[in-house]
């Protein structure tokens, strides 16, 4: 335990220069933007050169980059995220308001794609080479090859446009019987969810059978099965929870790919969350905003990395760390 | 001379021995041995041949102009003259699907191959060179892959108004990572190997160590790791353009025909459903076929 506790801190600080490194990048790429943020008011007629000065200072626009930088590092550790130029109003509030429509795409998402591709994949490979596998293993080269903005556009063009059984995008109705209920939020949620999680489910499928078909050549499978345990137990006890431990590390690093899936996803379906906010940000160049939501995404994916190594460490008692 | 001599006998016992009871190949020989008895293998490469040959050829029979706007023909259905009818702005949706694909596989093969270029350099000195190299290199590998690439892209997009050319060395840029580290640890395996060490020990420079034994040793990876990112940069390359952060129109890729196929698919489903389906396909069949040379290439399929 003090060992895990150990090589945990010394992920940690690893982690912390990488985040200093990726925060320094954005920032630079993001400076590099064409369009000043206040070319809207320059164009302005009644916008008096006083008052852009005014704004300018307001912004810090006036200082050195680093300066510049170095203000919106501290801010961003002390939850002063900026001002969106876009909406005048506090970054971390407008993406703020943003997370919980994102989690509950991405976290519908992530569990539909573990409860599926859990069994599938682990069903195929007991299974392997019979009717049931020679039928999953295509199937999952279907999601991995689907481009999952136009899955999107095929099931709004089915379900929506043609059948009208599902609402073709937002996340509540804007009127009419039921709008705003929990119901109507789930059926907004369907196809999004759907078409977030297809390739976790292919990938996933994937992996587990892999792993599991591996798991089932191991020596102490043998022996489960030599000293006369029940098929059943050797299947789903010992060589399950085996395979499962080299799953985490997969379903852990995929969380942040998950979340920057959801930019496609929330886009297509104008699911009000972090992605869209990304897209439409983008649009108007609203500086602060993308800044703000990159950052979110690469502290998930340090955070996914640490959590992921030291979960590891933890299930396996053969990892020396 | 002695020891050539009997070097030679032995060849050539072995080679009678081997006649009499079964041909000897390559493993080059049997890794296509493998990959033509694949069914799926089989079919991606097919498929992959027939989308080449039709985008190109296609390309150069097709009567129409690619970006000629025709007032008369906005959103018509599919007529004997077009064959899948045209866009929004009356453009022959057959001929875009022909052109843009030419750009598609374009940017897809291009970016893949580049970006494997890269990584097979990055992980090559990495894996060869170990110490501060590798730290430094790996250090670097880690910075690009916790950026997160689309979210990223899509700025560059923006601020770049990427050409065709621009938008391959992006994707490449940020792709390159998975291959880096493979060949890199392949390169740690083959080094602890006894005919590498030999090579070494005969005074074969670095440059010679690398071109003429770790790399070639390393080719099944790449190949592999190449096919199978061919489909990623395609996918990529889509949505980047649907995104309207790739190729811009009027300029027709699968992706930035689909750009605004929400507006238009209620009354011209041909629009949203053609481009769409030539990409799943396309990707579908390098994926096919990179899965085919994985099996292929992996020695270890004759014994299991």
């Amino acid at each position: 335990m003090r060992g895990l506790l150990k090589y945990a801190a010394k992920r940690i600080a690893q982690a912390i220069p990488m985040l200093l490194a990726v925060s320094i990048i954005i920032y630079a790429l993001l400076q590099a933007m064409p369009g000043d943020p206040l070319d809207m008011y320059l164009e302005n007629p009644s916008a008096s050169p006083e008052a852009i000065e005014a704004i300018k200072e307001a912004h810090g626009l006036n200082q050195p980059v680093y300066i510049q930088y170095l203000d919106w590092l501290t801010g961003i550790l002390t939850g002063d995220w900026g001002v969106s130029i876009n909406s005048q109003r506090q970054v971390i509030d407008v993406i703020g308001e943003r997370v919980v429509p994102t989690l509950q795409l991405t976290a519908t998402s992530f569990l539909l794609a573990l409860v599926i591709a859990l069994p599938l994949g682990v069903r195929s490979a007991i299974k392997k080479g019979e009717t049931f596998d020679n039928v999953t293993t295509p199937l999952t080269f279907f999601g991995i090859s689907m481009p999952s903005f136009w899955f999107g556009l095929m099931l709004q063009l089915l379900f929506a446009v043609t059948l009208h059984w599902l609402p073709s995008a937002g996340r509540y109705s804007l009127g009419g019987p039921g709008a705003g209920s929990v119901l109507d939020l789930l059926r907004h949620l369907i196809m999004p969810s759907i078409v977030l999680a297809l390739i976790y489910i292919a990938s996933w499928t994937r992996y587990a059978r892999s792993n599991y078909l591996e798991v089932l050549g191991q020596d102490y499978i043998r022996t489960a099965r030599a000293k006369g345990l029940k098929e059943r137990v050797v299947l789903y006890k010992h060589a399950l929870r085996n395979a499962l431990i080299p799953m985490v590390t997969v379903v852990m690093l995929d969380i942040p790919v998950l979340f920057s899936g959801a930019v496609i996803t929330e886009t297509v379906f104008a699911w009000p969350g972090m992605g869209s906010l990304f897209f439409d940000s983008l649009t108007k160049q609203d500086f602060p905003i993308l800044m703000g939501i990159l950052m979110v995404n690469a502290v998930l994916v340090i955070l996914s990395n640490l959590l992921a190594d030291i979960i590891y460490a933890a299930l396996d008692p053969r990892i020396k760390y | 001379m002695n020891f050539a001599k009997s070097r030679k006998k032995a060849a050539a016992d072995l080679e009678s021995q081997a006649t009499s009871q079964a041909v000897i190949r390559t493993p080059l020989q049997q890794a296509v041995r493998r990959f033509r008895k694949n069914k799926i293998a089989m079919t991606g490469f097919w498929m992959v041949v027939v989308l080449v040959l039709f985008v190109n050829i296609g390309a150069l029979v097709t009567p129409y102009d690619p970006d000629a706007v025709s007032l008369f023909d906005i959103n018509a259905t599919p007529t004997a003259e077009h064959v899948l009818g045209c866009d929004s702005l009356g453009r022959d949706l057959l001929t875009r699907i022909l052109f843009g694909g030419r750009i598609s596989l374009a940017v897809g093969l291009l970016s893949a191959a580049l970006s494997m270029a890269l990584g097979s350099l990055v992980g090559a000195l990495s894996g060869y060179y170990g110490g501060v190299v590798d730290s430094i290199l790996m250090r670097l590998t880690d910075l690009v892959l916790t950026i997160p690439s689309l979210p990223l892209l899509m700025v560059l997009g923006v601020i770049f108004k990427p050409s065709p050319t621009f938008l391959i060395i992006m994707i490449a840029l940020l792709n390159w990572t998975t291959s880096a580290r493979l060949v890199r640890s392949r390169f740690l395996t083959l080094k602890e190997l006894d005919y590498i060490k030999a090579a070494r020990a005969t005074g074969e420079g670095d440059a010679r160590m690398i071109l003429t034994h770790l790399l070639p040793n390393s080719l099944d990876v790449i190949v592999v790791t190449a096919t199978l990112a061919i489909g990623n940069s395609i996918i990529m390359e889509s949505t980047l353009s649907f995104l309207g952060c790739g190729i811009n129109p009027p300029t027709a890729s699968w992706g930035s025909m689909l750009q605004s196929a929400q507006e238009t698919m209620a009354s011209a489903p041909l629009t949203a459903i053609a481009p769409g389906l030539m990409i799943f396909l396309t990707v579908l069949a390098f994926n096919f076929v990179g899965d085919g040379l994985t099996d292929a290439l992996d020695p270890k399929r004759d014994l299991a």
